[in-house]
């Protein structure tokens, strides 16, 4: 019965052949003309675009967990730092106790006088230029690592800064995202509600039999609910509006604080790591002293034996405690490293961003694919089609019902 | 679109399902009444599937760990290559070994319930908008039924709904070696996108690379991929015209009968 009592739009696709009850649709054409296209479109662009940023280099970030196995690394080598000092100094003290007591035996057995407090600051000299050069090595290691910190910082300030306006955007897009959802659903929920009552509408428009005022005043029934509908959505999106632009005002004074707050807590922890990292060196003995010049040549060449042999014990052990400083700081910095490679993975959220467009994506698509299918039901029920087939890969003598229904989607822009 | 390739558990029931297609078609006028849906989902819901999911989930976790575990040892590319390589084949010999009864039992029984009804084809639910006969049920209470399905002493009806197998179309020199060129086309356009995304400092920057890389793939896109598409489906609409049918889809929305009218259409498109 209603089949040719169909608007003009609506006739465009004539039954190819058959009894004309088997039709179908290309959904892909329809989600296209659909009004909630362009949004779809554009999340499907954020997706390839997140797909892409995955390509791309990581951005690094502070997260209370890196900052404590930080902590933690930094410690270590402060800790080793500090215990090959305390070692150097043991064993400094040590030999010059063995090599002044040698000194002392040697002057004895020549009949002189123990002259401890010469020869001993002779032999303290000597090692403890040596204390001062591994000592000076460690700081040079310490310096190189304030230089990192400091190359870091600047790099940590910059990913803050871009990760708070990366956190900005997103909060914003996905505040309009869950706007656009509402006023779509609340679009939904209209036509949905007026479906029948429009349907019934157009096909008594379609009644060739009604008179031109009864024609008018279905007409105008059929525009007061349309305008009733696009009213109700429009005071929606007003009223969103106004919220998403209160949101940006109050998003980016908080991004604005949010980044001065973050870059100072940023140059304090680093500040606080230099200091620990920092540690002062052993105190040198202090260079020089008085040479016992007045000895013998034999004696003093014995003393001289002396003092050359206790050097080279001492720098042979030094050696030893500086190598396994040595090996023990490389570690650390190799975990530090990876603990950094780690984190620039990890941090990404971009997964979890893409999980939720994908998410939005596939609900939206949901959505319209369900009122295409309301649509479709429609103009089927019209042309008199039983059946009705999508996802079609090659037309044949059914009726293709794609205009028709495009048509009809179509109109939902109006 | 996107939603429409997630949903490859069903796809590979319906592959599965479609291998039951016997006889050579003879176009009948069409009957709306002929054509049935089945939702796959609704099956997967049997106990039977449910406990075979579980039983491939464990053996998938299983085979996972041992993968990393000879990954990790692997000393090359090619190594690693053939690990996973030999694990998609385990996977694969022990889902036909879990579900291949099964899907014999619900073919069998999809083909029982649509001989009964006169059905001449029976399609995914999800691509049927209007209309059809939903067969779900039936098909769901002879499968919890005890006792195995019998199979139809008769050969389904002809239908006037066709089906191709796209994957055959695929095999075509001509489509081969547009894919291959359109996939590297992809992995240079990414690679590039890989240096340009290094010296980028501003956002603006980044969005205006994403930009032109996704337009350089679908202007690339329109001229690989689409002419081979609309190719395909004016060889596919002729042999449907030819043959009376009413539509053809893609064997993979197909679960029984229909007409296969595959080799109709890579004669058509190895002539031209």
């Amino acid at each position: 019965m209603l089949a040719g009592c169909t608007k003009p739009a609506q006739q465009t696709a004539a039954p190819a052949g058959g009894e004309g009850k088997v039709g179908y649709v290309d959904i892909d054409a329809l989600v296209r003309v659909h009004p909630l296209y362009p949004q779809l479109a554009q999340t499907e662009r954020s997706i390839d675009a997140l797909n892409l940023r995955s390509l791309g280099p990581g951005v690094g970030s502070t997260g209370s967990s890196l900052a404590s196995q930080d902590a933690e690394l930094q410690k270590e080598l402060t800790d080793a730092s500090n215990r090959t000092r305390q070692i150097l100094s043991e064993r400094q003290t040590e030999y010059q106790r063995e090599e002044t007591a040698a000194i002392n035996a040697a002057l004895a057995a020549g009949g002189h006088a123990a002259a401890s407090s010469s020869v001993g600051a002779n032999v303290g000299a000597t090692t403890g230029k040596q204390v001062g050069n591994v000592n000076a090595e460690m700081n040079r290691d310490v310096a190189a690592y304030r230089r990192t910190l400091s190359s870091q910082e600047q790099q940590q300030e910059k990913s803050y800064e871009h990760a708070v306006s990366d956190r900005v955007n997103r909060q914003m897009l996905a505040k309009a995202n869950e706007l656009q959802n509402k006023e779509s659903t609340l679009e939904l929920q209209l036509q949905t509600k007026d479906a029948s009552e429009r349907l019934e509408l157009r096909t008594r428009l379609g009644n060739l039999a009604l008179d031109q005022s009864a024609r008018e005043q279905v007409k105008a029934q059929l525009d007061a609910l349309d305008k009733s509908e696009s009213d109700q959505v429009a005071a929606m999106r007003n009223r969103d509006q106004q919220t998403l632009a209160q949101l940006r005002a109050q998003l980016r004074g908080q991004a604005q604080s949010d980044v001065n707050s973050g870059v100072a807590k940023i140059r304090a922890q680093n500040g606080a790591k230099q200091g620990s990292a920092g540690g002062g060196t052993t105190g040198a003995a202090p260079a020089g002293g008085v040479a016992a010049t007045n000895l013998p040549p034999d004696l003093k060449a014995k003393i001289d034996a002396l003092h050359k042999e206790y050097q080279a014990r001492y720098a042979h052990d030094a050696s030893a405690t500086i190598a396994q400083f040595t090996k023990t700081r490389d570690d650390l910095q190799k975990r530090y490293n990876e603990l950094h490679a780690v984190d620039s993975g990890a941090n990404s959220s971009l997964s979890k961003e893409l999980a939720a467009l994908q998410a939005q994506h596939d609900q939206l698509y949901s959505e319209i694919v369900d009122q295409i299918e309301r649509e479709v039901r429609i103009v089927a029920q019209i042309k008199g089609v039983t059946t009705v087939v999508s996802d079609v890969i090659g037309d044949g003598s059914g009726v293709d019902l794609t205009q028709a229904a495009k048509k009809e989607i179509e109109s939902l822009h109006e | 679109m996107r939603l429409r390739t997630s949903r490859a558990y069903r796809l590979a029931l319906a592959v599965l399902l479609a291998a039951v297609t016997l006889g050579s078609p003879r176009v009948l006028a069409a009957d709306t009444t002929d054509i049935g849906f089945l939702d796959q989902g609704a099956l997967a819901n049997l106990q039977s599937f449910q406990n075979a999911n579980r039983q491939m989930a464990s053996f998938r976790a299983n085979l996972q760990k041992e993968f990393v575990n000879r990954a990790r040892k692997a000393r090359s590319q090619q190594d690693q290559a053939k690990l996973a390589n030999d694990f998609q084949t385990q996977l694969a010999n022990e889902q036909r070994r879990v579900f291949g009864p099964l899907f014999a039992a619900a073919q069998t029984a999809v083909a029982s319930v649509a001989s009964s009804k006169g059905l001449s084809v029976v399609v995914d639910k999800r691509i049927i908008i209007v209309g059809g006969q939903d067969v779900t049920k039936n098909v769901m209470d002879l499968l919890s039924s005890p006792g195995s399905p019998v199979p139809p002493v008769s050969t389904p009806p002809p239908s006037t709904v066709g089906w191709v197998d796209q994957t055959q179309i695929d095999q075509l020199d001509q489509f081969k070696n547009a894919q291959q060129q359109f996939l590297k086309f992809g992995q240079d356009e990414r690679a590039s996108v890989q240096d340009k995304l290094k010296g980028v400092k501003t956002d603006s920057d980044r969005n205006k690379i994403y930009a032109e890389y996704q337009k350089a793939i679908d202007d690339q896109r329109a001229k690989i991929v689409t002419p081979l598409v609309d190719q395909t489906r004016a060889a596919i609409e002729q042999v449907a015209k030819k043959k009376g049918l009413l539509l053809v889809i893609d064997r993979s929305n197909l679960i029984f009968g229909g007409t296969d009218v595959t080799s109709d259409v890579l004669a058509v498109l190895k002539k031209s």
